[in-house]
């Protein structure tokens, strides 16, 4: 099956999700997809176009979806949120608004007829939901308890996001269940992270990252499942601050894992291939009881922070 | 909030701007403070999301473009998406952030901010993609002794994970990405009044 390919900035080998760009190219091309990268893609411009200019916001994603059409793209793979609602949004608002679209157009030097569909990972994963279930079989993982998070765009905006439920999304966790995971109930599955105050308002990203681990432990979970990025590295990488500030006694050190991680699991791959040595958080012995493993407490903590 | 009306503010060609680039009226929005409740990052905001939303129906034209709130919104959508009123208060904040570029008013209290977005959007028009390891320098340095010490601790971590990687991507029309800048240039208004 091919696929068309939108890998955005943060998966490629330069940037800090890049283990997500690894996962996904490793656990699709096991599942029979063949990636076919638009070429020659630009940044979406991801927090900072659409936080500063719309008009140039739009005009990069045009690109981007023009250059996915010349190639005879009907659909794009878009597997940061980020990525997808910037193309999407950029896809709504051509297709309606003329006007919009002759000025993108005219910025990009492009002709769009506006038959791109950019799509989430989450998005193909549970339309191949039989494809899963018949090639997971054997590799089926323990019925461990984690929170899918999708974070605030996987479903926002809902006219542009509309593949889910808005408030109560549930394709990451049918994707889990039918793995053999027990995804938990919990109220925060798309609040916001903080997304892009990483760096310029640690604060606000502690603060709202340290909610989300206390009702996703509050549930019942042991590690967070997601599909965006952003949300990763901001649950990932700051969780000691997340915990101090929601009051937690102790460090929780939940394990962060991709949904393609997760996915590339159960078929078998292995946990290096699917770049989880990379984690802040140790990954390891989450992932040997997830294959049903006995704990990895005698193997060398891969990605223990050091 | 103090009420000071003013018949010229409440009728002002500001407000008529902003309702045409909002596509909404805004005397649509009742003040319910849905959006607020809703808001992640309301506790970060002197004027929350609904006072913004209040603040542009009274035509206070200065206070909305100078407020730090647009600034600390995550653009997360929430508000939007359960206005009853579809009053699209997420994209009021994305037409305050222009207006108050374009009118020299950026509150200088979020530099931080301010400069993180202008930074990576450097590094997207230098290279066509964003360069982490490049622009995360760029924006240290515009105020090197107070963004410097900023997680210093936890670089050696993310190098040793290949986090982020040394060198950039830069895709093959560069130039092509640079006249995109060119030609989608907010317009200062100072610009247009010379015109």
């Amino acid at each position: 099956m091919e696929l068309g390919y939108y890998p955005g900035c943060a998966l490629k080998a330069h940037a800090t999700g890049y283990e997500y760009g690894m996962a996904i190219e490793a656990t699709l091309g096991a599942l029979g997809f063949t990636l076919k990268e638009v070429p020659d893609w630009n940044c979406c411009g991801a927090s900072a176009g659409h936080m500063t200019n719309s008009t140039l916001t739009r005009a990069l994603n045009v690109r981007n979806l023009a250059l996915a059409e010349a190639a005879g793209l009907k659909e794009i793979l878009a597997p940061c949120p980020l990525c997808t609602k910037e193309l999407g949004l950029a896809q709504h608002e051509v297709k309606e608004h003329p006007e919009l679209l002759a000025a993108a157009q005219e910025a990009a030097e492009m002709v769009y007829r506006c038959s791109v569909r950019p799509i989430t990972l989450v998005e193909l994963l549970h339309r191949n939901l039989d494809l899963l279930k018949e090639r997971a079989a054997a590799g089926k993982l323990a019925d461990l308890k984690v929170a899918c998070y999708y974070g605030c765009l996987h479903t926002r905006p809902p006219d542009v996001m509309t593949y889910d439920d808005t408030e109560q999304p549930t394709a990451m966790d049918e994707v889990c269940r039918t793995l053999g995971l027990a995804p938990v109930e919990w109220p925060n599955k798309t609040e916001c992270c903080g997304a892009g105050f990483t760096m310029s308002r640690p604060t606000v990203v502690a603060r709202l990252t340290g909610r989300l681990l206390k009702a996703a432990r509050l549930a019942g979970a042991e590690a967070f499942v997601v599909a965006c990025p952003m949300c990763q590295a901001n649950l990932d990488m700051r969780q000691s601050e997340a915990a101090a500030d929601a009051g937690l006694a102790e460090d929780l050190h939940m394990p962060v894992l991709y949904l393609a991680q997760v996915v590339g699991l159960a078929l078998g791959l292995e946990p290096k291939a699917l770049g989880l040595s990379t984690h802040f958080v140790d990954t390891a012995d989450f992932v040997a009881r997830l294959r049903g493993e006995p704990p990895a407490a005698a193997e060398p903590a891969q990605g223990a922070v050091a | 909030m103090q009420l000071q009306l003013s018949r010229a503010q409440l009728d002002s060609d500001w407000k008529r701007e902003v309702e045409r680039r909002l596509g909404r009226k805004l005397a649509d929005c009742y003040q319910c403070g849905k959006c607020t409740a809703g808001c992640p990052v309301s506790f970060e905001m002197f004027h929350p999301i609904h006072a913004m939303m209040r603040l542009a129906q009274l035509g206070r034209k200065d206070e909305a473009l100078r407020s730090r709130s647009q600034w600390v919104c995550a653009a997360c959508e929430a508000c939007s998406t359960r206005c009853p009123k579809d009053a699209e208060p997420a994209r009021l904040m994305t037409v305050l952030r222009e207006m108050a570029q374009e009118e020299g008013l950026v509150n200088a209290n979020e530099a931080d901010i301010y400069d993180f977005h202008q930074s990576f959007l450097a590094s997207i028009r230098r290279f066509g993609r964003v360069y982490e390891m490049g622009f995360i320098a760029a924006y240290k340095l515009k105020s090197p002794l107070r963004r410097g010490p900023q997680d210093l601790l936890t670089f050696p971590k993310m190098l040793k994970r290949g986090k982020p990687g040394l060198l950039p991507h830069k895709i093959q029309n560069v130039a092509a990405i640079r006249r995109i800048y060119e030609r989608t240039k907010l317009q200062k208004a100072t610009e247009r009044k010379s015109d």
